[in-house]
């Protein structure tokens, strides 16, 4: 569905931010994208939504080229929920909020009404439509964020760091959403430094160091090799790190982990 | 430190709300004079839109309203180049003083066809008066001839007048909502915290753990004793720490011993410079400046901030504000230090290094640490107590293995065990 | 010659600003310009106001020109012109050779402003950084959802008020930790506050104010 062929960006022209990048994502999958702080992730994912574009390189979507689109062209393929809620939420009401998108894009006032309920609906935002969404719980402004984003029918979705700041029942909440978004045929390319969502939930995971791609494969391939994970600065995850104090074979999932658990007690019974 | 049965009613309104509002809109006022678009030369005077929406969100003394205008002049003097420097420091200062009287006397609080007109009309009179003062100045001083001043200067006060009024309209009743949203949301006739029975150690390293909004930040503000003017009645509760009653002191002498950080620590560091902000609260309580020079030198090494200092904190990332958030409070000597989510915006390699300098500081100094965080994963085992809330209710205290077993067994918060722990808890025969 | 006090530079500024107004000697005024400009190089601070002065002798061309055109006579149009750079440029150098600090303690200190309102002057300026980046990260997420900064200008800043609107709620959220959080650092008890910026005059601030009070009458006196 994407492909970017040897993407090259840099600020300030001295130091490349990003150098030979070329990758693919693929229809309907999750694609996680990690890395140190100043890797460059955050770089290449606002080089996909057009917000800064390629010194050198091509992207095309659909195989139709997109390499010097700008954002709001990008807007109607893309949805990109940034890290942090409060620096995207700008209308007076959780329901114009959601319909800001739609209006921009030009859509008519009959699939606005539609995508709106659509969407308060898919993201259990319903109760809130006139609120205020800075005076939203932060959990709530999360799924706001990615209500807003989704208003647009994007076909990929891009959520930067979606659980920063979410306690850990907000934030199983977020990712069950992902999870049915995705299973609903939505593609999504997520950046986290949570090593536990990439491995319970990516299928295809990206590594940045230094701007250039280290690692692109099946999560499961890289976190078996621990001194590779973390010479990449990223940590082992604890399913993977639990699997391996138990003598267990290698469990991507907490569920991975009760299962084999429970198959090696049954075995000793 | 001890806390006893904590139960109050929050209420909002600090009596430096007016400051800090005027502050943090006049910041935004003075970017927006640097990016905002023009018309044909005419641009908005956001500065004084900023402060009349202040002085209507606030309601302030004459004298407060005198003083913003006196600020938002010395802010325009100081960050435009102006032609006429001077005279933002007399045309402000008027307006805004007038603008004080008339929101004071709400003369113009009412409805015109069930819109509230009020800060239409106070931002085109202030606007009016600012910007017709300013030209007048302007004339006299630079000798304008009369036809100009009447048929260019002052159409185009007028003019910016008006486009004040169209966004003073706009942004004033959202603002005010948001203002007063705080309040009514919490204007049930409900106790914000109840059943609190707290014991904290000297020296120990207590987690404070529940949901966003579970009540973490009202207990820790209470205990720092912020709720002089943030909270209201607060009944058959008491709070000491060494034997000192939290809450019969006054702040100032609490402030010596405990120190928050809270979770928009960004809102917390108030100057320009890591040095500055060490410097603010020890001038504040009146240390002389070799004292300080020699104070601020210790903390920062502390925390590892050591060859920051003329660093703006602007420039600093999210794990070095936290890290100069936790130096301030130590540069006063705080036996109690009190954060709150202190890595909830930091990046794991940021948070670890947090979480091991809180460990380093507990263990060197023995000083007291209260932590609230909803992800266990980075505490577990640093805590000597673990505490749990629930809607306002302190459910458990005790160590962390007791905690967990406790919030597994009765299903308060047990998304936040970690997976470790969960898993020795539900298979209880092996040990991770 | 500028490690004078901060209450020293500001008398420069205004005693210059002054004696502009007073006089409406064109030789006065083109020496005072020059003074100016030659306390900028000496200060060494040229290259870092010389396109801000650029931009203000524009300006005042301007300010020539309309004088001119509204039918004032060449003396008058000439003298509000250099008037007006003067004035602007004094504080222009003021304010360049001056941290916040110490212009924020002399008028604490010398002018007699309560501090919380010179505090206020510092921390507006302590949150301008901040808030740009958050002004341009909301027209980055406006843009991701398709936003075009396009069309009439009127069309513009009306687009411009959905940048404030989150900007101001926010500054409105965070006004209340920022109170707290004031009065936990003991803001509301500076009384015997004491200042790290040094304010107080030295013997030679007290010779510069003479001598340049003097050179200022003199200049318009000759003149």
């Amino acid at each position: 569905m994407l492909k970017l062929k040897d993407i090259a960006f840099s600020y300030d022209r001295k130091h490349k931010t990003l150098t030979d990048i070329s990758l693919t994502i693929r229809q309907g999958e999750i694609i996680a994208l990690a890395g140190r702080n100043g890797s460059g992730k955050t770089t290449l994912t606002r080089l996909i939504m057009g917000l800064i574009n390629a010194d050198a390189g091509s992207i095309k979507m659909n195989g139709q080229d997109v390499t010097n689109c700008q954002a709001a062209d990008m807007a109607k393929h893309i949805g990109y929920v940034f890290q942090n809620p409060d620096r995207q939420l700008f209308a007076s009401t959780v329901r114009e909020e959601i319909i800001y998108g739609p209006m921009q894009l030009g859509f008519t006032k009959k699939e606005i009404e539609l995508q709106l309920e659509v969407v308060l609906e898919a993201t259990d935002l319903t109760a809130f439509a006139e609120w205020a969404p800075q005076t939203l719980p932060r959990g709530i402004k999360q799924r706001l964020s990615i209500a807003s984003a989704l208003a647009a029918q994007p076909q990929l979705l891009i959520l930067d760091e979606p659980t920063t700041g979410q306690d850990c029942r907000e934030r199983t909440k977020l990712l069950r959403l992902m999870r049915k978004l995705n299973l609903e045929g939505l593609t999504i390319l997520i950046v986290s430094h949570d090593m536990d969502i990439i491995a319970e939930h990516a299928k295809t995971m990206i590594v940045l160091e230094n701007g250039k791609i280290k690692f692109n494969g099946a999560p499961k391939e890289l976190f078996a090799n621990e001194k590779k994970t973390v010479e990449l600065g990223l940590e082992v995850p604890e399913a993977v790190r639990i699997s391996h104090d138990l003598g267990l074979d290698i469990c991507m999932t907490p569920a991975d982990i009760y299962q084999k658990m429970q198959g090696r007690r049954d075995l000793h019974v | 430190m001890q806390e006893k049965s904590i139960r109050f009613r929050e209420k909002v309104d600090g009596n430096l709300r007016w400051l800090t509002i005027t502050t943090l809109l006049l910041a935004i006022g003075v970017i927006l004079r640097m990016v905002s678009p023009n018309i044909g030369g005419i641009s908005l005077n956001w500065n004084i839109l900023m402060y009349t929406m202040a002085i209507m969100l606030c309601r302030p003394t004459l004298g407060q309203g005198l003083g913003i205008g006196i600020v938002s002049g010395l802010v325009a003097t100081m960050s435009s180049k102006a032609a006429l420097p001077y005279a933002n420091l007399i045309s402000d200062p008027l307006a805004a003083f007038i603008c004080a009287y008339i929101a004071k006397n709400h003369f113009f609080d009412f409805k015109f066809r069930k819109v509230n007109i009020e800060p239409a009309v106070l931002v085109f009179v202030t606007t009016f008066i600012s910007g017709g003062t300013f030209v007048f100045i302007t004339k006299v001083v630079l000798d304008i001839p009369i036809p100009v001043f009447l048929f260019v200067m002052l159409p185009t006060v007028l003019i910016v007048a008006l486009f004040g009024l169209a966004a003073g309209q706009i942004l004033y009743q959202p603002a005010n909502t948001i203002f007063n949203s705080n309040i009514n949301a919490r204007q049930k006739d409900k106790y914000s915290l109840s059943n609190i029975h707290l014991f904290v150690p000297k020296g120990s390293f207590s987690v404070l753990t529940g949901v966003n909004g579970a009540g973490k930040t009202s207990l820790l503000l209470t205990i720092a004793g912020a709720r002089m003017d943030y909270f209201d009645d607060i009944y058959d509760s008491e709070i000491s720490i060494n034997n000192i009653s939290v809450l019969n002191t006054r702040q100032s002498d609490l402030n010596r011993k405990v120190g928050m950080v809270m979770d928009d620590y960004e809102g917390q560091l108030v100057t320009e410079t890591i040095d500055d902000e060490i410097a603010f609260s020890l001038e504040n309580a009146g240390m002389s400046p070799e004292k300080i020079i020699k104070r601020r030198a210790e903390v920062l090494q502390m925390v590892g901030l050591e060859g920051f200092e003329k660093r703006n904190i602007s420039s600093l990332s999210g794990g070095q504000k936290q890290r100069l958030a936790i130096a301030v409070m130590l540069a006063m000597h705080a036996e109690i230090l009190i954060l709150d989510e202190p890595i909830a915006a930091i990046d794991p390699e940021g948070a670890i290094e947090i979480y091991r300098l809180l460990k380093e500081i507990n263990k060197t100094y023995h000083t007291t640490i209260l932590v609230a965080e909803h992800d266990l994963k980075y505490v577990a085992d640093l805590a000597d107590q673990l505490i749990v809330m629930d809607a306002g209710e302190m459910k458990f205290a005790g160590s962390v293995h007791d905690c967990l077993n406790y919030m597994h067994q009765e299903k308060i918060y047990p998304e936040a065990i970690p997976l470790r722990w969960k898993i020795y808890l539900e298979m209880g025969d092996t040990k991770c | 010659m500028f490690s004078f006090a901060a209450f020293t530079k500001i008398v420069f500024a205004v005693s210059i600003s002054i004696a502009a107004f007073v006089t409406n000697n064109i030789q006065a005024l083109q020496l005072f310009f020059g003074l100016e400009l030659l306390a900028a190089v000496v200060s060494g601070k040229f290259n870092q106001i010389g396109k801000a002065v650029l931009l203000l002798v524009l300006f005042a061309a301007c300010l020539f020109a309309v004088q001119m055109i509204a039918g004032s006579s060449y003396m008058v149009a000439l003298v509000s012109a250099l008037r007006m750079l003067n004035m602007a440029v004094s504080i222009l150098l003021m304010l360049i050779t001056t941290k916040t600090q110490q212009i924020t303690a002399a008028l604490v200190k010398q002018f007699h402003l309560p501090y919380q309102y010179a505090f206020m002057v510092t921390a507006v300026f302590r949150f301008v950084p901040d808030l740009l980046e958050e002004s341009k990260a909301v027209r980055e997420a406006q843009a991701c959802r398709g936003y075009k900064n396009a069309g009439s200008p009127l069309k513009r800043i009306i687009g411009y008020m959905t940048i404030i609107k989150p900007m101001v709620f926010r500054a409105i959220m965070r006004s209340e930790n920022m109170a707290v959080s004031l009065e936990m650092r003991g803001f509301s008890e500076s009384k015997q506050r004491t200042f790290m910026a040094e304010t107080k005059l030295q013997l030679i601030d007290y010779i510069a104010i003479l001598v340049f009070i003097g050179l200022c009458s003199s200049i318009i006196q000759f003149a």
